[in-house]
């Protein structure tokens, strides 16, 4: 399977119809309904709405964390709908790069362990490749004097950058992030938006939820969301 | 390249596991305990009931006796034995006598008691075991007035003979005469009563009807026992028509019973090893929920970790590597603890358990290479369990959950559920085994404050062996006996002495039976009888009811007896000044008739134990006239001494032995000790049993402790968030301790009451090992549900503490 064809002209992710259902004991959720959605190669997109409106919902579905109900999610024109957990693990790894608002970093493995860690999943690295990138990653990000460290060590802005740094350390071709700047005060948030926006301008795609207006008028297009659907999408540029 | 990966992750896990080795440490020890109990139990079973026994083709081999009560095979009379002749199908018999008995054996220093047995060379030839060196007995040594030869124990040989094969130009100086050694028994010999053995030799003028011999016979490859059984009641049948052998209008009946069954009925009805099976397959069960638990609650913990492995594109046998590493220490760890606890425990059980609960010396337990396979298996399902629990969880909850509110939803409600359910089944196993060790505690405690009837506290006694070389006959014997009264009367302190073929607690289940036969022609069968002295009763403390007790010096005595209450209750009708028979002639020719008036009526005594029945009792005075039936007697019995004293008993041991060494110098003095020290042996297997079902509950108790605590714990690390919000809003401390209490209390108390009315219904299997306290009694109950209850309040203290601690600004702020 090869699922990183490099074509400029084809989207990198294609939505269609696509409903996520939260079946709990007393009600039905609907969090997505009959999303349709296409992000191309290099773009920055932007998710705004309310609370509760399925921002994390429908980022985690594009980030293979959780599958849809229903519709298609076509990504780099293979449909995954049908792949096993193995196949969409190996997907996860090395296509994709996600930050959350709440870092998730692992307590007990070092910064450096923590970046390298997607790395570690990876059939064709060496100790020494896996080392190069990680620097590389964490000096992109600013961190890398803080190898040693553990993420209990770091403020919340250094865990994120670390959270950045492991995202783009495997080089995926989409990162998504969600809230990435929600725990962090404005100061922080600014260094963490410079980054994304950094790694916008080096190529990757970028798909962002985000509350601050400001953050999300940096991006190529904003999608906004009501209710489990999309509203509205702006074209910025 | 990618193994240097696994290592540093295997590595990795490790590290942080030793880092709060809290977790390792429960998990190895409950697994530990696991592979030890079972292991132990395992071991013992095997080794006391299903040990191979030695003897060739053993299945061929039959006991021939008399049907008894219980379907089991009894003894033989000599008249029996030489008419058996050539029974169909039947290669070889041999006969033994039906138990051992004291001689006393003179060493280069001192003189020692040593337990002998009678077999004929076929009975060894039927066995058809190779002596360990030497040889049996010959044809000769067989013949009655043939020359002399011993067999001795393969135990005795390695005490006094330091196992060298130097003992077969040795004699042992048995009772004053030189026998020589001419073989030594097996190791494996499954008759381990005995440590010298002598040849029975029969006069086939003999044609006594008294006596019951041990006869054993090898039988051909094709016929069944039933064939061999029903010949042999035709040949012992037509015996018995013969000479009017009619008792209260029935014939017996003779069966051939496989000596197999004989040699492992001992064994299995001795012990309560069903008991012990049944406590290690609970044991086994809270170990294997224990340790369930423990991984459940290592992977919750482990939860937000994973969730973020898998969103970084884990392949799932990466996820489950840090599980299986982890869990495999503790494998390892667990595993080689509870094979050296195994060990020691099994090191302890060979010098603590009594010989009676295995097969021969040969089949004690030892560890084998199953028991460690087995401990191998058990540590796997450790590793097995978690990758299960570690393949449900990857299945079944969601990353997006986890990772979009950072891990900090506290612990999900269906391994919390699962949690309880495991706590709550725990604590159901715990009541059962607490409950049969509460009953077994009773039921010792019952035991030992039970009514002997006797005094144990005032007395001591001993036993001799008087020879047939120095005491000829019973007049010498008593000439002896009286003698030793004298002098120890005259010692200081010494209050009353007297002596008699047996004494109650003694723990010889003697043969010492006799038919009476009542003023109005009935026959009372099977009556235990004593030969006493004058004394006998007042250096015991018995009390006579009606009536008296002997007179000082013995002419005044003759003809009379005294009888125990169980006697006169059994006939049911008032017996003093009625006259008994003694011997019943058609029965028993070897004995003279003697109408016997009845003098007294003692109070019952246990004479058999503690919990065993009192039996009906006839105690007849030494005297001229009994020298026939203290003939019978004195082969298998010794002469027993009760010295009641003045202070401690055990203060005059040194006295008495003085005093018997004084009058009776060849022999040697037997189980010197206060009465009250025999009265404690009688309860010496009910304390073991009463012990091992103390530890078995004790660890199970402190597993379910240990398991409901790691619930508690995990459940309460996982709620920080929640006790931190509660703070914040108010909650004081106590209240959260409460909390903590409160969820703790209902798996607890749901599991007590399922484990009441389980063991509610199996114990119907404990109740005959139970005496004075029934399977339902409330005061056992209550004990357990307080312990049980303390329990569960320590197993909840430090995590309800942990919670009560909680400052709100500590947890709520992200970290
Ligand atoms: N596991 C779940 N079970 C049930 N309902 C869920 C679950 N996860 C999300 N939901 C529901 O789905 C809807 C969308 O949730 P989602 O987390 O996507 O919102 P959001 O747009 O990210 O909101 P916010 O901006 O507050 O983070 C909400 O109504 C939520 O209650
Ligand atoms: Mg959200």
């Amino acid at each position: 399977m090869n699922i990183s064809d490099n074509n400029k002209s084809q989207p990198v992710i294609t939505l269609n119809g696509l409903t996520k259902v939260f079946q709990t004991e007393e009600i039905d959720t609907y969090a997505l309904q009959n999303i349709a959605l296409t992000i191309m190669p290099g773009e920055f997109v932007a998710i705004t709405g309310p609370s509760g409106c399925g921002k994390s919902t429908l980022l985690s579905i594009l980030g293979l964390l959780d599958t849809a109900n229903s519709g298609q999610y076509t990504l780099n024109g293979h449909d995954v709908s049908g792949l096993s957990m193995s196949e969409l693990a190996v997907i996860r790894n090395s296509e994709i790069g996600f930050i959350f608002q709440a870092f998730n970093l692992i307590a007990d493995l070092s910064i450096e362990a923590n970046v390298e860690l997607p790395l570690t999943y990876r059939n064709n690295l060496s100790k020494s490749e896996r080392r190069d990138m990680v620097r590389q990653a964490l000096e992109l990000v600013g961190m890398s004097h803080r190898l040693k460290h553990y993420p209990s060590q770091l403020s919340g802005g250094q865990q994120q950058r670390v959270a950045v740094a492991r995202a783009l350390a495997g080089q995926p071709r989409i990162l998504l992030a969600d809230e990435p700047t929600g725990n962090l005060d404005s100061e922080n948030g600014k260094v963490v938006m410079d980054l994304l926006n950094k790694l916008h301008d080096n190529g990757s795609t970028l798909c962002m939820v985000t509350h601050d207006i400001s953050f999300a008028q940096q991006a190529d297009r904003v999608i906004h969301m009501k209710d489990g659907e999309v509203v509205k999408a702006a074209n910025l540029n | 390249m990618f193994s240097d990966v696994l290592i540093s992750e295997v590595l990795q896990s490790w590290k942080s596991l030793l880092k709060k080795p809290g977790y390792l440490g429960l998990a190895s020890i409950t697994l530990a305990m696991g592979v030890a109990a079972c292991i132990v139990v395992f071991t013992l079973v095997k080794a006391s009931l299903f040990a191979p026994i030695a003897v060739p083709q053993i299945d061929r081999v039959v006991k021939l006796g008399s049907l008894e009560q219980g379907d089991y095979a009894g003894g033989l009379a000599p008249i029996q034995v030489i008419n058996l002749g050539k029974l169909p199908s039947v290669r070889q018999v041999g006969a033994a006598t039906p138990a051992v008995s004291s001689v006393t054996v003179q060493n280069a220093d001192r003189a020692i008691m040593v337990a002998s047995w009678h077999v004929s060379k076929e009975f060894l030839d039927v066995l058809r075991m190779p002596m360990q060196i030497g040889r049996g007995f010959n044809e000769n040594e067989n013949k009655p007035n043939g020359p002399q030869a011993a067999l001795i124990s393969h135990g005795y040989w390695q005490q006094h003979f330091a196992g060298n094969s130097s003992a077969l130009n040795k004699s042992l100086l048995v009772n004053g005469v030189s026998i020589p050694i001419v073989g030594v028994l097996p190791l494996e010999f499954p008759y381990k009563n005995a440590d010298i053995i002598f040849p029975l030799t029969f006069d086939s003028s003999n044609t006594s009807w008294s006596g019951s011999f041990n006869v054993i016979a090898r039988v051909d490859n094709n016929v069944s026992y039933e064939m061999i059984s029903s010949a042999l009641y035709s040949r012992l049948h037509s015996l018995d028509v013969e000479h009017k052998r009619e008792s209260l209008g029935k014939y017996h009946h003779y069966i051939a019973q496989p000596l197999e069954s004989v040699l492992r009925a001992e064994t299995r009805t001795s012990t309560i090893m069903t008991i012990f099976a049944g406590c290690a397959a609970v044991l086994l069960l809270i170990v294997l929920i224990n340790l369930s638990n423990l991984s459940l609650l290592r992977i919750v913990a482990h939860n937000h970790d994973s969730a973020v492995r898998r969103a970084l594109g884990a392949p799932i046998f990466r996820l489950l590597l840090p599980t299986v590493a982890e869990q495999f220490l503790v494998a390892v760890f667990g595993c080689i603890l509870g094979l050296s606890l195994a060990w020691v425990s099994l090191k302890l059980a060979n010098n603590v358990l009594p010989s009676y609960w295995f097969i021969s010396a040969s089949s004690r337990p030892e560890i084998s290479l199953l028991s460690v396979l087995f401990a191998f298996v058990l540590s796997l399902f450790v590793v097995a369990i978690a990758l299960a629990f570690g393949w449900w969880r990857i299945r079944f909850t969601s990353m997006k959950d986890v990772l979009v509110s950072g891990g900090r939803t506290g612990n999900d409600r269906k391994s919390g559920k699962l949690g309880s359910l495991l706590v709550t089944i725990q604590a159901a196993l715990a009541t059962v085994l607490l409950l049969v060790a509460a009953l077994s505690a009773r039921t010792y405690w019952n035991s030992s404050q039970v009514d002997y009837g006797f005094d144990g506290e005032h007395s001591l006694a001993f036993h001799i062996k008087p020879d047939r070389g120095t005491y000829p006959d019973q007049e010498a014997v008593m000439i002896m006996a009286d003698g030793m009264v004298t002098r120890l009367e005259s010692v200081a302190g010494v209050m009353r002495v007297g002596y008699g073929t047996n004494i109650p607690a003694s723990g010889t289940d003697h043969n010492d039976t006799a038919p009476f036969l009542m003023d109005n022609g009935s026959v009372l069968d099977s009556i235990t009888a004593y030969l006493v002295s004058p004394g006998y009763f007042e250096s015991l403390g018995m009390e006579i009811q009606q009536g008296r007790e002997f007179d000082r010096g013995h002419s005044t005595n003759t003809d009379t007896i005294i009888i125990t209450e169980e006697l006169e209750k059994h006939i049911q009708t008032s017996m003093l000044g009625q006259k008994l028979t003694l011997p019943y002639n058609s029965v028993n020719s070897a004995w003279e008739n003697l109408p016997l008036s009845i003098r007294g009526i003692a109070k019952g005594v246990r004479a058999y134990g503690p919990n065993r029945q009192k039996p009906p009792i006839v105690w007849i005075p030494f005297m001229a006239n009994t020298e026939k039936l203290y003939n019978l007697w004195r082969d298998s019995d010794s002469l027993w001494f009760i010295v009641k004293v003045h202070g401690d008993p055990a203060s005059f041991k040194d006295e008495v032995l003085d005093a018997a060494n004084d009058i009776a110098p060849t022999l040697s003095v037997g189980r010197l000790e206060p009465i009250s020290e025999y009265q404690a042996l009688n309860l010496y297997t009910q304390r073991l049993n009463l012990v091992l079902i103390l530890v078995f509950s004790g660890v199970a108790l402190s597993l379910s402790s240990i398991g409901m605590y790691s619930v508690m714990a995990v459940s309460v690390a996982g709620r920080k968030h929640e006790f931190g919000v509660r703070a914040a809003l108010g909650a004081k401390p106590s209240r959260l301790m409460i909390d903590v209490f409160k969820s703790g209390g209902i798996s607890l108390g749901i599991g007590l009451i399922v484990g009441l009315i389980v063991a509610a219904t199996v114990s119907k299997f404990i109740e005959r090992f139970l005496y004075g306290v029934s399977a339902a009694d409330p005061y056992s109950i209550v004990i357990i549900v307080a312990v049980l209850i303390l329990s569960g309040l320590i197993a909840c203290l430090a995590p309800a503490m942990r919670a009560a601690r909680t400052r709100p600004m500590q947890s709520l702020r992200m970290d």
